[in-house]
């Protein structure tokens, strides 16, 4: 009888047909060798598409930056220039000084700094009135908070326009910041995020002589941090890109915001992409830096009770 | 001292379902109070209502002789342990225990002392930096029994603190919290759907359903002598074994035949007992109920006198249970499972036949209408 066939054998003594230690060392590392050159070989393969794909989604964005340090013949030129061969700063500093840009980027961070402290404000506080206290009425006074997400901005912006143009707040910092002071969006955020606390966590409270304030700041704004810098940087990104309405409310160059700003770039007499691709370069890396900042708050918040654990 | 009445209470939600009704007790300092019953009896909200985290849609609670309806939670004087334990994740042990001294603005000297005394008494100190979640189940139960504890409250109110702990876990803990209540001298009021835990912890309980008070008395006595056919069946594991039968006269002693007057299973009962029944329900039909440890073997039958005149029950074994101490024997018996706890010694195999009487003295008769004990019913203690 053959080795194979004692191996076969139901029953029989697979210890019979034994290996040596070097032999099964050998397969034990040669299979180990296989199954890591494979998952080395897909990860290879997955980072290869990723950048190939993110290459293709920032292109624009690059190209934008690559011309921004391109002296304006080169842009024009009849090669293809992706990059620029006499690379120059004239761009940026005559975007800086041919508009007041540095006031705009202050307008902006004004603006949009306090437009993101009065939601959060707000929001949280709402927020917590609607998940955490029992009043009559709250259901549909939620629904009616949520349909104004239904309505777009671009609906009410004519008469929202006429009534602040009426009390006069016209070109204000006023005017650009109040309307903005809460949000649906915030409140909706914010009250997704409390439902997942534990009501007895608050009853807890409310039984060691909490009141509903002390409440907020000491238990719930510690434990929804990433809530609260998801909000931050969403709204923070949203301020800044605001166009419509500072473009209809405000008209000298003190209260202009960036956005408004940027376009003052292009006019009729001079135009020069350089210069504007410049000025919208400088612009974004503050949105930009906010998300880096922020992203990892922001996504957690993001996601977080959509799965539980 | 603490005194804690409640005259009517009533909770009836806004689609005019009561949840509870006409709920009346008094509880006497350092009693330790169970609410016992079903899920969804009523029993967390009545322990809610007393804690203030629901309003008292009727009646009226008096603590230490204040009518308390419309006081603050923590005005109220009383702490809660929560079954979630409830402890605040962003907090040290010690944070969360001193949480609500400092709101109630404690030197810090004075919130040192009282927290480590308790950690002390609860065999956490060696916890306090840490934080709730590098916590286990039952270190956090002992947390939040400590942050109870620490404001040195009228009554402790406990929402089904242990059902989250595993089994041994459990049954650690309820011999603390025994412990705990005798060395804090305080009232508890504890809620439970876990009939070892009344029992054992109870110095009174309180059986509930469907919102109704059942009875409210020494476990013992719920135990012995239920009122009614629900708190019989609730309060013992296995459950007491409930048997249909009709109540004749034979020699001016009262008999119940089981299943039907033709039956050849009977019991007699003398005495007062039997006169009571035959009083009542003579010619009826009447529910009967026996507890599994009140059915026995012929040999103990005739060492306790009661082979001539109780039900001979021969039945077919269909599940046996050892559990070390005793033996559980499952059989069938007007379409129900009857259970009887037996002598580990007994070897009756399943499919095998087994022959047991019944205690009469032990037994508890039902009206089949009321429900209500016809001995120990509400009638009787009236």
């Amino acid at each position: 009888m053959s080795q194979t066939d004692v191996n076969v054998l139901p029953g029989g003594n697979l210890f019979q047909n034994k290996i040596s230690k070097e032999e099964l060392e050998t397969l034990k590392l040669e299979m180990n060798k296989k199954a890591l050159l494979k998952r080395r070989s897909q990860t290879t393969g997955r980072i290869i598409a990723n950048i190939a794909v993110a290459f293709v989604v920032l292109l624009p964005l690059l190209y934008a930056v690559s011309i921004a340090f391109m002296p304006s013949g080169e842009l024009f030129s009849m090669d293809m220039n992706l990059v620029p061969e006499h690379p120059t700063l004239e761009n940026f500093s005559s975007a800086l000084t041919n508009v007041p840009l540095i006031r705009f980027i202050l307008n902006s961070f004004l603006v949009a700094g306090l437009i993101t402290l009065g939601q959060i404000i707000s929001c949280s506080l709402s927020a917590f009135a609607f998940s955490f206290l029992d009043f009559k009425g709250k259901g549909v006074l939620f629904m009616i908070v949520m349909a104004t997400m239904m309505v777009p901005g671009e609906a009410t912006i004519i008469s929202n326009y006429l009534t602040v143009g009426n009390w006069g707040m016209l070109d204000t910092y006023g005017v650009l910041i109040i309307p903005y002071l809460t949000s649906a969006m915030g409140i909706f955020l914010f009250r997704q995020f409390y439902m997942t606390f534990p009501m007895s966590l608050y009853e807890s409270a409310k039984l060691d002589g909490c009141s509903n304030l002390k409440f907020i700041l000491k238990i719930l704004i510690p434990l929804t941090k990433s809530a609260i810098g998801a909000m931050a940087v969403y709204t923070f990104i949203n301020a800044w890109n605001m166009y419509m309405w500072p473009l209809l409310v405000t008209g000298s160059d003190k209260m202009r915001t960036v956005q408004i700003g940027i376009s003052m770039l292009n006019s009729v007499d001079s135009q020069s992409i350089t210069l504007m691709i410049a000025g919208v370069v400088i612009i974004i890396i503050p949105s930009i830096s906010i998300f880096i900042v922020g992203q990892k708050q922001l996504i957690k918040g993001m996601f977080s009770g959509a799965v539980k654990g | 001292m603490s005194e804690i009445t409640l005259r009517n209470i009533c909770k009836q939600y806004e689609n005019e379902h009561f949840a509870v009704k006409d709920f009346n007790l008094d509880i006497h300092d350092r009693e330790f109070v169970i609410f016992v019953g079903p899920s969804g009896c009523g029993k967390s909200t009545t322990l809610r209502m007393i804690a203030g985290l629901e309003d008292i849609s009727d009646g009226e609670l008096w603590i230490d002789g204040q009518l308390c309806n419309y006081f603050e939670p923590k005005d109220r004087g009383l702490s809660m342990v929560f079954q979630n334990y409830a402890l605040y994740p962003n907090m040290t042990v010690y944070g969360n225990l001193a949480f609500a001294l400092k709101i109630r603005k404690m030197s810090k000297t004075e919130i040192d002392k009282t927290v480590r005394g308790v950690a002390k008494t609860l065999e956490i100190e060696h916890l306090l930096e840490r934080y709730p979640n590098a916590l286990s189940g039952g270190q956090k139960q002992r947390v939040a029994i400590g942050s109870a504890i620490v404001r040195k409250p009228k009554a402790f109110l406990m929402d089904e603190p242990l059902s989250n702990l595993d089994a041994k876990l459990r049954a650690q803990m309820r011999i603390e919290l025994a412990k705990i209540h005798k060395e804090t001298e305080t009232t508890i009021i504890y809620v439970t759907h876990d009939q070892t835990e009344a029992m054992t912890l109870g110095s009174k309980i309180v059986v509930m359903k469907d919102g109704l008070v059942q009875q409210v008395a020494a476990p013992a006595e719920v135990y012995n002598h239920p009122v009614n056919l629900f708190v019989a069946g609730f309060i013992g594991s296995p459950s007491m074994n409930f048997m249909k039968a009709w109540v004749a006269e034979e020699g001016g002693h009262a008999a119940l035949y089981l299943g039907s007057m033709a039956s050849d299973s009977k019991i007699i009962l003398d005495g007062a007992k039997g006169q009571r029944l035959l009083e009542k329900e003579k010619g009826n039909e009447v529910i009967i109920g026996v507890r599994p440890e009140d059915i026995y073997e012929y040999e103990d039958a005739v060492k306790g006198g009661f082979d001539k005149n109780s039900i001979n029950i021969c039945k077919t074994v269909s599940t046996r249970e050892v559990l070390g101490a005793e033996v559980v024997l499952y059989f069938e018996e007007q379409d129900k499972t009857q259970a009887v706890r037996l002598k580990p010694e007994n070897m009756t195999r399943v499919g095998e036949d087994i022959d047991l009487y019944v205690d009469p003295d032990r037994i508890h008769v039902f009206d089949l209408s009321t429900e209500e004990n016809i001995f120990y019913g509400k009638e009787q203690q009236a």
